[in-house]
């Protein structure tokens, strides 16, 4: 087992590894930014060491001499940054370091759409029907008049949206591949484009993998992912509801032949599109590969009864898979809530300051992987989740109960969050019923605005009067220091037993 | 001794008289509802309505009060005098203002430059994300208060323009 792991991340991801870590009895050693000096992460850590500006947590030079000059053996890299970055990984064995993650050749094929689509294809696993047309116009209508129209435009080294755009008919498509073409390059500095025939109302379906050194592939089943706004993942739960126990095994199956096919170690997704989801006979399509733990790693840790993290290390140490296939099971049901700091009322706007009050809900059946306290500035320069809510229970409609339950309890101020909208889509009718794909929150706008509860109303503006310092009656008499304290006025009137 | 005390709180352009009686018996009007609270801790409360209580967090930063209610959110000023709203600092007369704090990414425009309404002048960006500053209505660039890098609060003029509103 390792001695000490440098977590080059920062926010709820670098506290979930060094979680894993403590109960490992492995050091921690923390990276942190000039603006995370106060952060949880650092707080959390064994070891910490400042390593500059804003960007440095993608500085590969200063991760891997801070890990050697402070004596650790291994790296993880969390999600988001440098986890799915073939060369960090590779850099890392040349420095003799362990990157706690897939081997560097998983990470380069399975991060090209074109080579993961072949790979998958050369595994036995249906991919969306999709063409890499070149920059020829010519071609590029063609590709899109062969695939049929909606056809949807991605770049080729995307991901979370960038690049992506919906072509419905053909006078869209040169607009459509020019902006796309144009963010691709500016995102990813790669410009190739790649056309996809865009799926009837597909359910996000992903299964986890896991692999290790010794040959043996596992899945830890399914996760459904379709409630998204701009392809961005916003609740996601397992197991995925209604899908047919022989469809969940096909699914498993594709992923655990694919995964064993480019020989992955450790833990990824294998994302699929699932067509015709209510029908008797559904299709699922091979996505994407995320060659990395996913933000919703806890919803099959909750359901599957495991510990990908400490699996993660001990696989990296060389130690053989914790379970077998026969030995995973499926208990319950999970569902995870991403809490961000935006204001969806006003368009989703991001927003940063101070968390004036931060208070988790404490339940049975609650898990919350957080990255703030109360206090914390959440700052402009990185991604705006600030947590995880994850609620289990023993069926859907329990763990939806809860998990609105404990968002109503999850009090932050300081700052708006997407607490309310989480909510609403929680109560909403097609969420209870599951009756859900990928295009329900774009279907659903009105989510985004604020409903006001009148009595929600009434109770706030009766806290905030009474709460107002300059309702207190006038006393004679000069002003004490402990008049400063307006409760010990308040108090003076009587207060009514509850 | 103890009376009935009084004050006002507004939600947007709405304004609520909020009456406190000695018990912590609140009646806000209009509407005339009312609520019986108890506190829990220095910023919680325990506020009884009509049909159900409720869990309320409170964080007050001079007269602007933001409550939580068991998930509902509000941005409450407290006291007799209105100040300027999260809405109206964004087109403050002429100037236009970062809507968040963020880091000024691009100034698109020049210092006498006429624009047309919708035109991008300024981009931002915060948390890994672009956001556009466009111009609300036709006009000329007056001024321009920011440059490429700078970190801008929430509020703060980036450019004056004129123009007919």
């Amino acid at each position: 087992m390792f001695r000490r792991v440098l977590v080059a991340n920062r926010g709820e991801i670098a506290l979930r590894v060094m979680r894993a870590c403590r109960e490992l009895g492995v050091e921690t050693l923390a990276v942190y930014s000039d603006e995370d000096r106060f952060a949880p992460h650092v707080a959390a850590a064994d070891h910490a060491i400042g390593i500059g500006s804003a960007s440095s947590y993608l500085d590969q030079a200063t991760l891997l001499r801070t890990a050697l000059d402070e004596g650790a053996d291994a790296i993880h890299p969390g999600y988001g940054f440098l986890a799915e970055n073939a060369g960090f990984a590779a850099a890392c064995e040349q420095a003799g370091l362990i990157f706690i993650g897939p081997p560097p050749r998983a990470i380069a094929e399975m991060g090209s759409k074109i080579a993961s689509r072949a790979h998958a294809a050369a595994a036995g696993v249906m991919v969306v029907p999709g063409e890499i047309p070149g920059h020829e116009p010519a071609a590029i209508s063609a590709a899109a008049d062969r695939l049929g129209y909606p056809v949807l435009v991605k770049a080729s080294a995307g991901g979370g949206g960038k690049g992506m755009r919906i072509v419905r008919e053909p006078g869209e498509l040169a607009r459509a591949v020019a902006s796309a073409r144009h963010e691709a390059g500016a995102a990813f500095g790669d410009t190739t484009l790649y056309l996809e025939r865009l799926l009837h109302r597909p359910r996000h379906v992903e299964v986890q993998v896991f692999g290790d050194a010794h040959g043996h592939v596992v899945h830890l089943f399914e996760r459904d992912c379709s409630i998204q706004r701009r392809h961005q993942k916003i609740v996601e739960e397992s197991p995925s509801p209604g899908l047919p126990g022989a469809l969940r095994t096909r699914m498993g199956e594709a992923a655990v032949r694919l995964a064993r096919h480019i020989g992955y170690r450790s833990a990824g997704t294998i994302e699929f599109l699932l067509e015709d989801a209510g029908t008797g006979e559904p299709r699922f399509y091979f996505l994407e590969m995320n060659t990395r733990l996913q933000v919703e790693h806890p919803v099959t840790e909750a359901v599957v009864g495991v510990d990908l993290v400490q699996a993660q290390i001990r696989v990296a140490a060389g130690e053989p898979l914790p379970w077998s296939q026969e030995q995973l099971t499926l208990r319950g049901h999970a569902i995870e809530c991403r809490v961000y700091a935006e204001d969806p009322a006003a368009g989703f706007l991001p927003q940063a300051g101070r968390l004036a009050v931060y208070r988790e809900p404490v339940s049975p059946g609650i898990r919350i992987d957080s990255g703030v306290t109360e206090g914390t500035e959440v700052g402009v320069s990185y991604d705006p989740l600030l947590a995880k809510l994850v609620a289990l229970a023993e069926t859907r409609e329990a763990a939806r109960c809860r998990a609105v339950a404990a968002l109503r309890r999850y009090a932050i101020l300081g700052i708006r969050t997407n607490i309310p909208f989480l909510v609403r889509v929680l109560e909403h009718p097609r969420f209870r019923a599951a009756t859900i794909d990928t295009g329900f929150l774009d279907e659903h706008d009105e989510l985004a605005a604020d409903t006001e509860d009148p009595e929600a109303l009434t109770a706030a503006l009766a806290a905030a009067a009474v709460h107002d310092p300059g309702l207190q009656p006038p006393r004679a008499g000069a002003p004490t220091a402990r008049e400063a304290d307006p409760w010990d006025r308040l108090t003076r009137w009587g207060r009514v037993s509850p | 001794m103890s009376r009935t005390r009084a004050t006002i709180v507004r939600l947007g352009e709405r304004e609520f008289r909020v009456e406190v009686e000695p018990d912590l018996t609140v009646t806000i009007v209009p509407g005339e509802q009312r609520a019986q609270i108890t506190r829990l801790t220095a910023d919680t409360y325990r506020v009884v309505t009509a049909s159900r209580a409720w869990h309320v967090v409170v964080a007050a930063s001079g007269s602007r009060v933001q409550v939580v209610a068991d998930g509902h959110v509000f941005d409450l000023e407290v006291g007799s005098t209105p100040s300027r709203t999260r809405g109206a600092m964004r087109h403050d007369g002429n100037a236009l203002a970062a809507p968040m704090p963020a880091r000024v990414r691009e100034v698109l425009v020049k210092e006498g430059q006429s624009v047309a309404a919708g035109d991008v002048l300024v981009t931002l960006e915060a948390m890994t994300m672009e956001l556009a500053v466009r111009a609300p209505r036709d006009g000329r660039v007056v001024s321009i208060a920011c440059r490429p890098g700078e970190l801008v609060s929430q509020g703060v003029p980036l450019l004056e323009l004129e123009g007919t509103a």
